[in-house]
Formats: C-alpha cells, structure tokens, sequence
C-alpha cells in the first residue's frame, strides 16, 4: 500500500538517541580527545566550490566534516511589488533542512533563526548601495546538518555572493566555538554540541578585521570571551583563505 | 515577437545572444532544421549522466544524480510503524519530491513550485506500481512493526527532465539503502541491535540488509515540436515548447507509465513509437551508469 | 509615444475639473521640500506640471525641534531594531545631525548621559490569570510579560529538564507596521535573542532560570514555563525593557505546591495534588539583564530611544548576571565592528549592569510592596 497523505502512520526512528553527558567532562580531564580525533583547537578540513546551481545567478558548495551546505544567489533583481520604494538594495535570506539533515527526520521547514542570523553577518558586508531598487535573495539548504551548521552557512553564502559577483567589502566567514566544561573547543560537531554548556558565533571580514555577527549563550567570564574570541578570528583569517583560494581557483579555470 | 517579419533579417544583424533571447522559438527552430540542438547535440541525445552513491551520511541509503546540470538528491530514512491491519505483512514507502528555493529562481520561500507536487506524484506512482520493490520485505514481526521508508528528494539545480533525474536519484537510493539490523527490546520496540547491546539477541531482520530490487524503471522526457523529437529537453526548450512525453520502462523494456500532459501538438502513435524507442536506448545507458555506480561502491 | 496629459481643468477635459477621479496619469513626481520648520510635498506629472500640493503646516502638524515634541511625518516605522537605519524615515537632515552631534558632547535629546537609562516604572501582578506577571515602562516603552506554569512531562532526552517558551508579541497599538503579520520578524528576532539571553547553553549551564528546579517527578512530571511578553508601544530598547519585565514578572511568579499522591511504576504517570494554598517563589536573583549598547557614531549610548536607534550603526544586546559574567550576546545591526571595541562594550556593559540590577531590584521590591 501506499503511504497515503494525511494517513501516515506514526513512525519511530529505530535509533533511540538517548545520548547522555560523558562522564569524562565532569573532572576536567585533558586527556579527553575529541570523537573525531581533532586537537580542540583544530577546525574541520573546508572544502568549498562555487558554482554548484547552474540556474542561479551565483552558488557555493561547502562540505566541513558532516556538515553539507549548499547556497544559491539570485539576483539582484526586481523586488516584490508590495515593497516600498528604496534606493539602496535588499537583501532577502532564508536558510531551510533537508528532511533527512538530522539524526531524526525532521519536517524540512525554514529555519527563521538561522534566516534572520545570517541576513545580518551578511548585511554589513554587502554593497547595498550598488543595486538599488532591487532584491538580492540567499537561499541556503543545509543538506547534511553535522554542527556548526550557521557558520557554516555564512560562510558559503559569502562565497556564493562573489560568484554572483554581488559587490562586497570582504568575504565573510563565521567560525564557532563550544564551551564544555572549561575546554574551549572550536568548529563543534554535532555531538559536541547537543552538550556543551556554552557556545560563541562570530562572523568576520578577515581582511578589514570587522566582526558583523556575534552570538553568544551560556555563562561566559571575561578570560573566556577574550580567548575564544581570539580562537574564532584566527579560525576566520584561516577560513578566509582558504574561500579566497576557491575564487582564485573559479577564476583561473573560468579563463582558461 | 511584435515584428515576426523583421526576424529573419536581424538574425544575420544582431548578437547570437540577443537573438536567442528575442526570438527564441526561431532561435530553436533554426537549429532543428539542421538536426542540431543550440547545446551541441543531436536531437535524439540526452545530456552526460551521472551517479554518485552514498552523498548524505545521516540516511539509509542516498544518492545523487546528475543529467546535464539537472541535479537531484535522494535520501531514505527508515523508520519502524506499525502495520495497518489489512495488511499486517507489509512495510510502507512514503515519497515525497522538494523543490527548495535554491533549485531555480523561479521558486520563492513560502511559494512552493507548481511542477513539484505534480512530479511527487508522479514519482510515487511509478515506483510503487513498477513492482520495483516488494513491499512484504520491508515487513519485520507480522503485524506488530513494519518499515516505513521516508524517501525525499531534492531538486538542488533544476534544469529540465525534472521527473528523469529524480527517478533516477530515488532508484540508486533504493540500490544504495541498506537496511540496519534491528532487535525488539523489552518495552516491544524496535531497536538497533548494536547500540543497545542486545547484540547477543537474535536480530529481526538478519538476512533482509537489502532490498532486492525487482524490476527497475527507468524513464526518458521527450518534447515533441512539429515534426521533430527532442530527447531530454533542457528548461529552456521546455519553457519554448510546450508538449512533452514521458516514457517509462523498465529493465526489462516493459512499458511503465506513458505521461503526455496535453501541449499544442497532437501526437500521431509512430510518433508516440519513436519516443519509446529512444527510451528503450536510454534504459540502456541508465543501467549501465547505475551498475557502474555500484560496483564502484563495492570496490571502496 | 507617450501622449500629452491635459492640464487640469484645461478647456479639453472641460469636465474633468468637476471630477477628478476621472482622470488618470499614469506617471508622476513627488518633490518633497523638508526644512527645520516645514514640510510641503508637491505631486506633478512627468513634465513638472503640479497636480497638487500639501504642506505639513496646514496639516495640523507643529515642529519644533529643540522641544521633540511632533515629527514631520509620524514615525510609523518600527522601533528600528529590525529595519536597517537608514530606512527610517521621517527625520530631516537636521534633526539627525542634532541627535548625532548630541551623542558626541555626551547630552542626548531628553537631557541624559550616554550611559543613563530612562526611569524605569515597574508594576507586577498585572494579569490575575497568570501566574506572574509585570508592566514595565521605560520612557514611551512599554512592555508586559506574563509567566504561565502548566503541568507536563519533561521530554525522553532531557528527562531532567522542564520546558521553558518565551513568545514575544507585537502589539499592533505599537507601531502601524505591527498590524497583521508585520511584526513577525521583529517578534522572532526578540523571542530568539530572550532566550538565548535567559535560557543559557544546551546543557542548561548559565541558565537564569534553572530548568531542572521545575522539575517535580523526573522523567514523569515537571512544571513547563510559557512566557509571553507584549510590546504595547515601542519607542525603542524593546529588548532591555522585555527581559526586565521577564525578571519583574518571575519574582512575582507563585508556582503551586505539588505532591505526589501515588508512586506510579512503568510508564504510567503518577498522581499529583496541587496545593492552592502553598505556593513555590522563584529565585530570580540569578537571572540576568540585558543592557544594550547602541552605536552612534564613534560613541555608544544605553536606553536609546526609537529616534537615537533610527541612527545607529550597530548595537549590541549583552546579557549580564548579578555576578558579573556574560550570559549571552546578540548583536545587531548590519555594519561591523571592530573586536577590541566589542570587549570594551562588554566591559561597559557590565559596569551598567550592576546599577540597572540594582535599581531594577528596588523597584520590583516597592512594586511587589505596593501590590500586597
């Protein structure tokens, strides 16, 4: 038979993810290695492509660990009728999951947090005032969700900007940092973060050395915040080569 | 198309580009008089098709199919329900085709596409009435649990033959799926044997780890414009010619489904015939890709 | 190609000056005149040729600059925290220069400092159906939060962790814009930064309230927290007033004593008698404020009004608790900052904190005194 909609049966997932705490946290042990056997101050390898969606005007691909982000630029075109006139541009962002992103199956909505988190990394960055009267839509589908997944996004966004050759000051890249127990623990998993007692976002421009988005949650001492602010900008300079690397590479086989 | 008699002039007076965009039925009909389409191929031809197994770690099984840069991902969640009580042996697959923003710029958040909920049926239709799978193997204790498999696809670039790629994503899914071993633990659930440490326990579904797939489909869109057959059209021939035929069969060259949603032109039965007969070629390289894309993971 | 428009009452369209309506231009120009004193809109066609013409002055509308009394035009856009400032409208170049030259000499519009808050007016037990509630004003901001407590299971992962909601509403009596589904985004926007501020990590560390003391039966029975707050006018630092009225409304929270009546085993859920006598405080001493540093130019000012936020640059939401540590930090804005004038803000900000958490302390103390 098939599933009929409306009728669907409910269904478990045969995983149960009844993951506790390791109790390892609990003393402050170092010798604790990480579940994918990074130092905790080692990011994931960055794998980055543009021009992954042949119908949009600009689109990266970016794959760190698990985690699978792809994002389409359209624009800068026409904006909704129902919009006011404006002589700077628009920019217009929504972020959604794959059913099939999570351990469990999710229902593939948008993600309105991510949506309003990544329009502002990505607003003071951008050019506005070079497509006026217009929209320029970022539409990001996070494929595999394997943590760290914002940042992720940011990043590839910006990248997919460039692509779309959309005026910026810089790319922007966004690095993220996990606080468990009194370990500071960057570019966290998705394991990783499902525990951890804090966490820390930022977006920078690397080259102008600007942040454009800052999260924090958790319990932070000022030590702490000066550290793994510290972490996340040399984590960006890094990032930012390497996405800066990728255009290069576009650039040179575009000519050829 | 407000000057139709001036067109003829400016095509040796404006750019290729302009050309294409001013009048683009002349634009293809040009090329169709020298059995040519504007990508370089000949008309009965579909684009470089590609397989790659095993994209989303986070599935069952998932696949990702490429024809020309028409882009599609599928992935299958297997989860445990219980049957219905008419037919307490048999599993269930639920299918459902997304079309995100990203794919194209004609689909907004919040507005899904028009083409979308028409391919998800179409999809659905094929696969479970093709006899691809037998749904008595996705059973697990006889009316108690059952496997109900969640199978979504995405369209990540959307470049035509919508349906042709997703079908072709959601069978190499299915070739890919494999299926966890299972134990029922004390509270009647279904679990997975190793996490639990129930290992020791006599597993459910010790020899079920795939699926056999009986019969596979595989289909072909063709669009018909006058007199000539295009196969594998991109978006942009679907959006200037308006009628197509989709044919799908399976390994066997049995007739699946025939899909001709109206359009202007009315076909005649050989023409109806031919499209047919170049899906029966298409059936051909589609299993020898997809066979390539398995024993390519046999080999990993 | 285009035709020529007839002029208005024009000897061709004899009868078009008796009724408007009738005729149409498909394209025209508004010029807008604004000075210090006056505002006066003309609308022509596309020749130049007036159609007609409004002047603020006849309109009713008084400005005067130095007393802040009227704008030219209402400020109908919203508090600024989700539109981007430049879209605001309504403030003459004038008027921006003065806000901005205000800031740099360190006396703003109302006559504070920099770093001064506006009177904050607070009263709790507003709503009798809730469980907690407060109204908290801060100059034409004002905010109403209300806590809900209802009995439910904690979920199968965090088996000893009750749910906590916060929802943040747009009251439409707010701003124009709020109508409909026009405050949705500002809605998310606060929702999300409240609890990442209140709520603390996914372990539950750092938490301002702490789920696991809601907790009355793990696994089986905990109490689940719904908190709702309203913006009923918005005249700008919506975040700040709805965390202090979030606070307010959970020291005036009462939770009902629950006793287990009947062990359960299994799954089954186990009996509970609620007690409508006892009643459980909070202890809100560790729940934090958030102060919010808008930049303005090279300077940055605490409780900017919805005019000073039409002007900012950046702002940054910095939650700190009455031990001094930083619970959370959103920042907003599109333009960047730099990370050394990040770490100064924050360190301004702690030093705020402590006179608004004392301040805020007395006057829950006298508003609860008043109530009772």
């Amino acid at each position: 038979m098939a599933a009929k909609p409306g009728s669907v049966p409910t269904t478990y997932s045969p995983n149960l993810a009844q993951k506790t705490r390791p109790p390892i946290f609990k003393d402050n042990d170092l010798d604790w290695v990480r579940p994918d056997g990074r130092g905790f101050h080692q990011c994931r390898p960055a794998f980055f492509r543009t021009g992954a969606v042949n119908s949009a005007s600009g689109s990266a691909y970016a794959e760190l660990g698990n985690t699978k982000v792809i994002v389409s630029v359209f624009g800068p075109r026409e904006s909704k009728k129902a919009m006011m006139y404006s002589d700077t541009g628009r920019l217009n962002c929504n972020v959604s999951h794959t059913t099939f992103a999570t351990p469990v199956r999710g229902q593939g909505l948008d993600h309105k947090e991510f949506s309003s988190m990544l329009h502002k990394a990505l607003e003071g960055a951008i050019m506005l005032e070079t497509f006026p009267k217009t929209t320029v839509d970022v539409f990001a589908l996070v494929l595999e969700s394997g943590g760290s997944d914002l940042p992720v996004v940011i990043s590839c966004a910006s990248l997919a900007l460039a692509d779309a050759g959309i005026m910026m000051y810089d790319l922007v890249a966004a690095v993220s940092v996990a606080c468990l127990g009194k370990n500071l623990v960057i570019d966290p998993i998705l394991e990783e973060e499902s525990y951890q007692d804090g966490s820390l976002l930022l977006a920078c421009m690397p080259s102008r050395n600007e942040v454009t988005q800052l999260t924090f949650t958790g319990e932070w001492s000022t030590p702490d915040i000066n550290e793994a602010m510290q972490l996340c900008l040399d984590a960006c300079s890094k990032l930012g080569k390497v996405m800066r690397t990728c255009l290069k590479e576009a650039a040179s086989a575009s000519q050829e | 198309m407000g000057l139709p008699n001036a067109s003829g002039d400016l095509s040796t007076e404006v750019e290729v580009d302009a050309f294409r965009r001013l009048f683009p039925l002349r634009f293809f009909e040009k090329h169709l008089l020298e059995s040519i389409r504007p990508d370089a191929r000949p008309l009965g031809r579909a684009r470089d098709t590609t397989i790659a197994l095993g994209a989303v770690a986070s599935a069952n099984g998932s696949a990702l199919a490429k024809i020309g840069s028409t882009t599609m991902l599928a992935a299958i969640k297997m989860e445990v329900m219980a049957p219905s009580i008419e037919i307490p042996d048999e599993g269930c697959i639920a299918i459902d085709f997304h079309m995100p923003p990203i794919c194209s710029p004609i689909v907004r958040p919040g507005r899904p596409a028009e083409a979308a909920p028409v391919v998800a049926k179409q999809l659905s239709d094929t696969i479970l009435s093709s006899g691809m799978i037998n749904l008595k193997e996705l059973s697990l204790v006889s009316g108690k649990a059952a496997w109900m498999a969640y199978l979504d696809i995405y369209c990540l670039d959307a470049d035509g033959a919508l349906f042709d790629a997703a079908l072709l994503a959601a069978v190499a899914a299915f070739s890919h799926l494999e299926i966890p071993v299972v134990s029922l633990n004390d509270d009647g659930k279904i679990v997975l044997s190793e996490e639990q440490g129930l290992s020791d326990r006599e597993p459910v579904n010790k020899e079920k780890r795939k699926v056999n797939l009986g019969s596979i489909p595989f289909s072909l869109t063709c669009i018909l414009h006058k007199n000539y057959i295009l196969a594998d059209p991109t978006a942009e021939e679907e959006s200037i010619m308006e009628t197509s035929v989709t044919v799908v069969l399976d390994s066997s060259s049995q007739l699946v489904s025939l899909y001709k949603p109206g359009g202007a032109v009315l076909a005649y039965t050989s023409a109806i015939q031919d499209c047919i007969a170049l899906t029966r070629q298409r059936v051909k390289e589609l299993q020898k890709i997809l066979e390539e894309a398995i024993s390519g993971m046999e080999v990993d | 190609m285009a035709k020529p428009i007839p002029k208005v009452g024009s000897r061709r369209s004899g009868r078009s000056s008796a009724r408007k309506s009738a005729r149409r231009i498909p394209k025209g120009v508004i010029h807008v005149q604004a000075s210090f004193n006056n505002t006066i809109v003309t609308v022509t066609d596309v020749r130049g040729r007036v159609i007609s013409w409004s002047s603020a002055g006849t309109c009713g509308f008084k400005v005067s600059l130095r007393k802040k009394s009227v704008n030219p035009f209402p400020l109908n856009t919203c508090s600024g925290f989700c539109c981007t400032p430049k879209e605001m409208v309504g403030l003459s170049a004038g008027e921006k220069h003065f806000i901005q030259g205000g800031i740099a000499q360190d006396l703003r519009l109302d006559g504070r400092k920099r770093l001064t808050y506006r009177p904050i007016y607070v009263e709790t037990g507003i709503i009798p159906q809730a469980h907690g509630s407060a109204r908290v004003r801060l100059g034409a901001t004002d905010v109403i939060a209300s806590v809900k407590a209802e009995l439910g299971k904690p979920s199968a992962l965090q088996p000893d962790k009750a749910k906590i909601a916060i929802y943040v509403d747009c009251s439409p009596t707010a701003a124009p814009m709020f109508e409909g589904r026009g405050g949705e985004e500002l809605s998310t926007e606060l929702s999300v930064a409240l609890e990442r501020c209140l709520l603390g990590g996914k372990s539950g560390a750092g938490a301002g309230i702490d789920p696991t003391s809601l907790v009355v039966v793990e696994g089986k029975v905990c109490w689940d927290l719904y908190i709702d707050g309203l913006v009923i006018s918005s005249d700008g630092n919506l975040l700040d007033a709805l965390a202090a009225a979030i606070k307010a409304a959970l020291s005036n929270t009462g939770i009902p004593k629950v006793d287990v009546a009947a062990e359960a085993t299994g799954d089954e859920q186990p009996e509970v008698n609620i007690s409508d006598e006892e009643f459980l405080q909070f202890d809100t001493t560790g729940i934090p404020v958030i102060v919010t540093l808008t930049k303005v130019g090279k300077h940055y000012i605490v409780d900017a009004t919805s005019e000073e936020e039409s002007q900012m640059s950046s702002a940054v939401s910095i939650s700190v608790n009455r031990k001094g540590h930083v619970c959370g930090l959103t920042k907003r804005g599109g333009a960047g900052l730099d990370p050394s004038i990040i770490l100064d803000m924050i360190s301004v900000a702690k030093h705020v904190s402590e006179q608004l958490i004392n301040k805020l302390d007395s006057e829950i103390a006298a508003a609860e005194a008043s109530e009772e």
